[in-house]
């Protein structure tokens, strides 16, 4: 019997061959996803807020999570807000480098839970910086989460 | 081990396409559940969530991106899956939370979203085929489907005619069921002229792909008399998987089903199921699997179930209701939740709660029963009143 080492030494003297599994999607933003990227066309961030519990989500929830009730309730949150945690990215989804690095910030919501991953910039941009979102000009927004270009040192 | 008791069910519509995500649904059949049985979150002490393959919502981790939806947060929670056979193995994982003494509730939630998946659920399933001996045929499921259907016409010698029974009486049943998909008046002449897929199996022998959700909340004896004084209890589970090399077993008859049911029935103290089970909702993703599946849980001998089916005994007023709710080819098929509408309906016939939907008979003791993987598993529920 071979040591399990000695198996295989070259890929080229198997058989194998290349496949792929074509699926791609077409999501639904949901009920409440629906009123989120709604409000960025119209340049807000919304939240759902839960009338038992007074906590207000962002990104917006159908259904309180604590006391599981439906939430019809939005609210207006921001523009201001808060970065929390920052990345910057050197590398893209291969690997390559990146022309510039990209810098990634959690941002934050005051008088609301979760908060948004976005890209941000600015001078002195670091945790616990105020920032505010830059939206798209009016006409070429979308309805999606790149209507806001990016999260700005105010 | 404890007895455990269904307190409540709930569902949304089942629809090719909605507007809902996965969680969203999940939460409205939850909240219906739990409205249901007359609980709030804080009552519910665990959740089982079953959901099948992560390609259909396009999800990685489908399990966890539904949990919050399911009331899993901060919770004793779990997904299981078990391919199609999902829906009924739910509230199986969800007996063993109870039955063991660990929780007093459970809510069982099942989950599908097929609508994401482009250009068709098809290629998801495409890909459970064998990468060196079948995919490179081009295989779909309907293949294998077809297979199986011919070596049961030829085995027990059943005309197409009497399969294409089973689709007019289930879209029929479907006409009352207010979440129903593909309810239908149709004629088995309709079903003999429909779109040929992959013959035997035409456009009217197949359910639909459909986005749905449904739950049931469990409990423990103590508890759920605090709530009811008319529980409806699980009596039986079963579950049997064969091999997974579909070439290597009988297509004509699954065995599986038959373990899976054996099991039930053991626990149950059933010794005779065709006197002992009231009526049914086996599974019917095809309409031939109908009889397959009754023949599989003994409540009909080999090749019996398409002359029981001719004679109007599986019909809603007929000695032996078979899948009385419309099933998967009049309610509709989100995998995981499909199975779950099963339960649901055990549970609203059994209290009396069906409606128009209401079998003829007396009722006292239902069967549900779901089919997949790889065409392999049997998963079994019995409930009693």
């Amino acid at each position: 019997m071979m040591a399990p080492l000695e198996r295989l030494t070259s890929v080229e003297s198997l058989r194998s061959w290349t496949d792929q599994i074509p699926f791609h999607y077409e999501y639904t933003a949901g009920v409440a996803g629906e009123r989120f990227l709604r409000g960025f066309k119209d340049g807000r961030i919304l939240a759902s807020a839960c009338e038992e519990c007074g906590k207000r989500y962002v990104p917006p929830k159908m259904y309180c999570t604590d006391c599981f009730v439906e939430i019809r309730k939005y609210e207006e949150v921001g523009p201001a807000a808060t970065v929390a945690a920052l990345a910057e990215s050197y590398v893209d989804f291969e690997g390559k480098a990146l022309a510039r690095p990209r810098t990634f910030a959690f941002v934050t919501f005051k008088g609301a839970t979760g908060g948004l991953i976005h890209y941000a910039s600015g001078k002195g941009l670091g945790v616990g910086s105020a920032v505010a979102p830059r939206f798209r000009e009016k006409g070429k927004r979308t309805g999606t989460v790149l209507d806001i270009e990016e999260f700005v040192v105010r | 081990m404890k007895r455990v008791a269904v307190i409540g069910a709930g569902m949304t519509k089942f629809r090719r396409r909605m507007l809902e995500t996965g969680r969203e649904m999940s939460f409205e059949a939850s909240r219906m559940a739990m409205d249901s049985a007359g609980m709030e979150i804080k009552d519910v002490e665990s959740v089982v969530l079953g959901t099948a393959p992560d390609a259909f919502d396009g999800v990685h981790m489908k399990g966890e991106y539904l949990m919050d939806g399911a009331g899993g947060t901060n919770r004793p929670y779990s997904r299981v899956y078990v391919g199609g056979g999902t829906g009924v193995f739910v509230p199986v994982a969800g007996w063993w939370h109870v039955a063991s003494g660990q929780f007093d509730t459970c809510l069982v939630v099942g989950e599908e979203k097929m609508s994401p998946l482009h250009p068709h659920p098809q290629y998801a399933f495409w890909s459970i085929f064998d990468h060196t001996t079948e995919r490179p045929l081009g295989v779909t499921l309907l293949w294998i489907f077809s297979l199986e259907m011919r070596r049961y016409m030829h085995v027990h010698k059943v005309r197409e005619e009497d399969i294409a029974l089973v689709s007019v009486k289930n879209k029929g049943n479907a006409l009352d069921h207010p979440c129903a998909q593909l309810p239908a008046r149709i004629t088995v002449d309709d079903v003999m002229k429909s779109e040929p897929i992959c013959l035997p199996v035409k456009r009217l022998d197949v359910s639909p792909t459909s986005d749905g959700a449904a739950a049931v909340m469990l409990a423990s004896e103590d508890v759920a008399r605090k709530y009811t004084d008319d529980p409806v209890w699980i009596d039986g589970v079963g579950w049997n998987v064969d091999t997974q090399y579909w070439t290597n077993r009988d297509l004509y008859y699954p065995r599986y089903v038959e373990e899976a049911a054996r099991m039930a029935y053991k626990m149950a103290k059933i010794d005779n199921p065709k006197k002992q089970i009231d009526f049914a909702e086996v599974y019917d993703p095809f309409d031939y699997k109908e009889l397959h599946h009754m023949e599989g849980v003994l409540l009909a001998d080999k090749g019996e179930a398409p002359k029981l089916t001719r004679e109007g005994v599986t019909q809603r007023d007929g000695d032996l209701p078979i899948n009385p709710s419309g099933g998967l080819l009049g309610v509709g098929n989100p995998i995981a939740a499909a199975g779950v509408m099963k339960v649901c309906e055990l549970y609203w016939q059994l209290k009396g709660e069906a409606g128009k939907r209401q079998v003829k008979k007396e009722v006292d003791r239902g069967l549900a029963q779901a089919w997949g993987d790889l065409l392999q598993v049997g998963t079994v529920i019995t409930m009693k009143r």
